[in-house]
């Protein structure tokens, strides 16, 4: 098991196994990553490989700080790569906002919502439309802040929480109608 | 809030999905190829750099050595440096692009037209002499040249320009509005696309689209006639597709960096 400087220096020497090793362990988690934000698994597919070639090719850029740094620093330049196709795609284009609609906040029960298998959440996710998608990936579970997805997709701050407050809604609301049907 | 943020958030944070057994080795033949490339492009890199300048150090020696030696026969050496092409590494790993997706250029009833290989036109007639076709009180132009005019790049790299700026709204995907538009125009003398007309039309979004595509593309490397640059007609489809997306090549600048991300982004708190 080789350390993380060792395992991106050689990759970028073009070490296959190395690569190869690379691959073995992370690729799965940045294809799921991937299928959050685009929702369609060829597409998530391909967005993956790019991620990594390009992870290849910055390795030099790449600085050891710690345990995890390496699976970090993939984390966010997958998040780079994703969010430039979803651009590119025009995929985040928004449709103008029904002002009049105010935002439902329903209630849900955390503790049963807890036990939700992993991937029902996803297709949860994956339901939503594709800037709310957006938003709340990047809020919920990577960490970005609202001046930061504003500034990387071309909204507002303000449309930023608005639109991940609409997000929320309507996962709560998948949430409740699972829980619902699943008799709990 | 808080509560159920996490509860989404920890759960697909590091959540890992599966992928065919086959894609490990896809992924490492696609980057030992682009690999491949790269070292190649450096070879071919330092030979353009490096011969000229070798080829002058030896003129000018022979040059000195000549002018001292007047009296002697000293034989010049007169090898010419071979012409070194700098090829253009084509876009490899067109991964996604499904086979009926290949566009070859085919010559049908004088047009120079590209069609997908699942096309009725019958692709093996050869080229004839060149036909002209004339507007009233303009210069020929031309539909079939011995040279064709070429996108700055190539096939590929022309399709790569559609795919890359086409701008279609998402409410055309939603309601099912696709296909492919064709567009004729003409790549005059010094390259630059004139006459952009939309001869099949498919919605008026995307026909609208294609042609601000057309008339946007950078100039072309005209065709030739006997060896002149003539103006020739030129169609092309543009294919609005909602899953074309997806079948993305991998640019010819791939191996080259465009962008080191992490550099610029280093200072900003993601």
């Amino acid at each position: 098991m080789r350390t993380e400087q060792e395992l991106a220096r050689l990759c970028t020497a073009g070490d296959r196994e190395a690569q190869g090793e690379l691959y073995a362990q992370y690729a799965s988690r940045l294809y799921a990553l991937c299928y959050r934000y685009v929702a369609d698994r060829d597409e998530a597919q391909d967005l993956m490989h790019d991620a990594m070639i390009k992870a290849m090719d910055s390795f030099r850029s790449f600085s050891y700080s710690g345990d995890g740094s390496l699976y970090a620093w993939l984390r966010r330049l997958t998040v780079n790569v994703v969010i430039d196709r979803l651009r590119q795609m025009s995929k985040l284009r928004l449709v103008p906002l029904d002002q009049t609609m105010e935002t439902e906040n329903p209630d849900t029960n955390e503790d049963a919502a807890d036990d939700i298998p992993a991937q029902v959440l996803m297709d949860m996710v994956a339901a939503l439309p594709s800037v709310r998608r957006t938003v709340f990936n990047m809020y919920c579970i990577d960490g970005f802040n609202h001046r930061d997805i504003a500034a990387a997709i071309g909204i507002t701050e303000k449309g930023s929480a608005s639109i991940l407050a609409k997000a929320r809604a309507q996962l709560k609301s998948q949430v409740n109608d699972y829980l619902k049907r699943t008799g709990k | 809030m808080k509560d159920f943020d996490d509860i989404f958030k920890q759960r697909l944070e590091g959540y890992e999905m599966k992928l065919p057994d086959t894609d490990r080795d896809a992924f490492l033949n696609r980057q030992a190829t682009r690999e491949r490339f790269a070292r190649r492009r450096r070879t071919y890199l330092s030979i353009a750099v490096g011969l000229p300048a070798v080829a002058a150090i030896i003129m000018a020696l022979v040059f000195t050595i000549s002018l001292l030696s007047k009296q002697d026969d000293v034989p010049v050496d007169n090898t010419q440096t071979p012409a070194v092409q700098e090829q253009v590494i084509p876009a490899q790993g067109n991964k996604g692009i499904a086979e009926d997706d290949a566009d070859i250029l085919v010559c049908t009833d004088g047009a120079v037209e590209w069609v997908t290989l699942d096309g009725d036109d019958d692709w093996d007639k050869p080229i004839e002499s060149a036909q002209k076709s004339q507007a009233p009180g303009e210069e020929d132009v031309f539909m079939v040249v011995e040279e064709s005019p070429e996108f700055p790049g190539g096939i590929n790299a022309l399709m790569g320009y559609l795919r890359d700026n086409m701008v279609v709204p998402d409410s055309c995907w939603e309601n099912n509005i696709q296909g492919r538009v064709l567009v004729t125009f003409i790549v005059e003398k010094d390259g630059s696309i004139t006459k952009p007309v939309v001869v099949k039309s498919v919605h008026p979004i995307l026909d609208a689209e294609a042609l601000r595509l057309v008339s946007a593309m950078p100039k072309w490397k005209p065709g030739r006639q006997n060896g002149e640059v003539q103006r020739v007609k030129y169609t092309i489809p543009v294919n609005f597709r909602k899953d074309y997306y997806k079948n993305l090549a991998i640019p010819a600048t791939d191996a080259v960096i465009e962008e080191d991300i992490m550099a610029s982004t280093k200072d900003k708190t993601f």
